[in-house]
């Protein structure tokens, strides 16, 4: 789901230049966005043995690594342009009921008997949100 | 969704600003490490290599999701948010780095529900799936029960192997404003969203979701190429 995001903004930052270089409220730092790429293309197979020895991958799109052959690391914007969410406050049920429309998208979560929403829309603008819940360390992406 | 404990080590997720095929690439701020939000592994960096524990979540409207947890709690976001993407979901562009691999199976911005066991990968496409919302399916030798519910535009995935018996399932209806599959061994009604068995001789149960994600079939078919694509029997 939530990949494309960053290229969206991409995007919407090239057509606010475009338009005599509005800045888009959701991204302040962001600098305009040169498509450049990393050289040389990383290679999966040949990414380096980790120190450690790495955690079972339980159902990880990457079950089967050499599907995916290689793959190039490019760079559209600042470290931090679009910033992550370090510290949720959390709100009720009936408090978000005033935020969230019944149609909105959100991302629902549930860890044994705690359940949580992130609305979409709003996780567009911040991509990860660094979270607890049911005292499990998260991180929710879109 | 990820775990980010590794270990005894806990991470804490920043955006890159970089992108792998489109998709975003995290970094962790205790070692610097690149990850990749869609493989759900390190691709560069210290911890490169190690793979990310994934956890259950479902994309689903907030009613269908108000319903099925009334005591949920929510991120605070302030107020009313409008969805700045909503244009690109249903443009034609797929993204700005464009495709390596493009697959015309189907039309590049048609969602699909992507499961991804060690058994293999497969995509099973929306639109399909809102004429058959409940099947049972394999995935390699593994048996797996694909599960859409039409008004939350929520497709999921679970395990239907219930006390050791593999069960099999078909469309419910609705109860209570959300989905339904019903097994046809027990007859039990089991909430789509949840997996949790509502009504019947199973009542209270709760099938294993697997993990499985709703996104686009050009980022899906780019990352995967040639990957198996769900086609119903004649």
């Amino acid at each position: 789901m939530r990949a494309f995001l960053l290229v969206g903004l991409a995007a919407i930052l090239a057509v606010a230049l475009a338009c005599g270089g509005a800045e888009p409220p959701d991204a302040p730092h962001a600098t305009p966005a040169t498509a450049e790429t990393e050289a040389p293309p990383i290679t999966a197979t040949e990414a380096p043995t980790p120190a450690e020895t790495p955690l079972p991958a339980t159902g990880t799109a990457a079950a089967d690594e050499r599907e995916v052959d290689s793959f190039e690391i490019v760079t559209l914007l600042p470290k931090d342009a679009i910033p992550a969410i370090d510290h949720p406050a959390v709100i009720s049920a009936t408090a978000a009921d005033e935020q969230l429309r019944a149609s909105d998208l959100v991302i629902g979560v549930s860890i044994g008997d705690e359940h949580r929403a992130y609305g979409v829309a709003f996780l567009s603008g911040h991509e990860i949100v660094n979270d607890m819940l049911g005292g499990t360390a998260i991180a929710v992406t879109w | 969704m990820y775990a980010r404990d590794i270990g005894d080590q806990r991470l804490t997720f920043g955006v890159s600003g970089k992108l792998i095929m489109n998709a975003l690439v995290m970094f962790d701020r205790q070692t610097e490490t690149l990850w990749s939000q869609f493989l759900g592994e390190a691709v560069t960096g210290p911890l490169a290599g190690t793979a990310l524990d994934v956890l259950p979540a479902v994309l689903t409207r907030w009613e269908s999701w108000l319903e099925l947890h009334p005591d949920t709690t929510a991120l605070n976001q302030g107020g009313p948010v409008n969805d700045s993407y909503a244009g690109y979901y249903f443009s034609p562009g797929a993204g700005v780095l464009g495709e390596r691999h493009r697959d015309d199976r189907l039309a590049g911005k048609e969602l699909v529900l992507g499961v991804a066991l060690p058994q293999g990968r497969k995509a099973y496409a929306h639109r399909q799936l809102a004429q058959t919302p409940v099947f049972n399916d394999r995935i390699g030798d593994r048996p797996v029960l694909i599960a859409y519910d039409s008004k939350a535009l929520t497709a999921v995935a679970f395990d239907p192997t219930v006390d050791g018996r593999v069960l099999r399932f078909e469309a419910g209806g609705v109860l209570n404003g959300n989905a339904v599959a019903r097994d046809l061994e027990t007859f039990t009604l089991w909430s789509v969203l949840s997996g949790e068995a509502l009504d019947g001789e199973l009542r209270g149960r709760r099938l294993v979701a697997l993990p499985a994600f709703s996104v686009f079939w050009f980022a899906w078919s780019d990352y995967f190429p040639g990957t198996a694509l769900y086609e119903p029997p004649p």
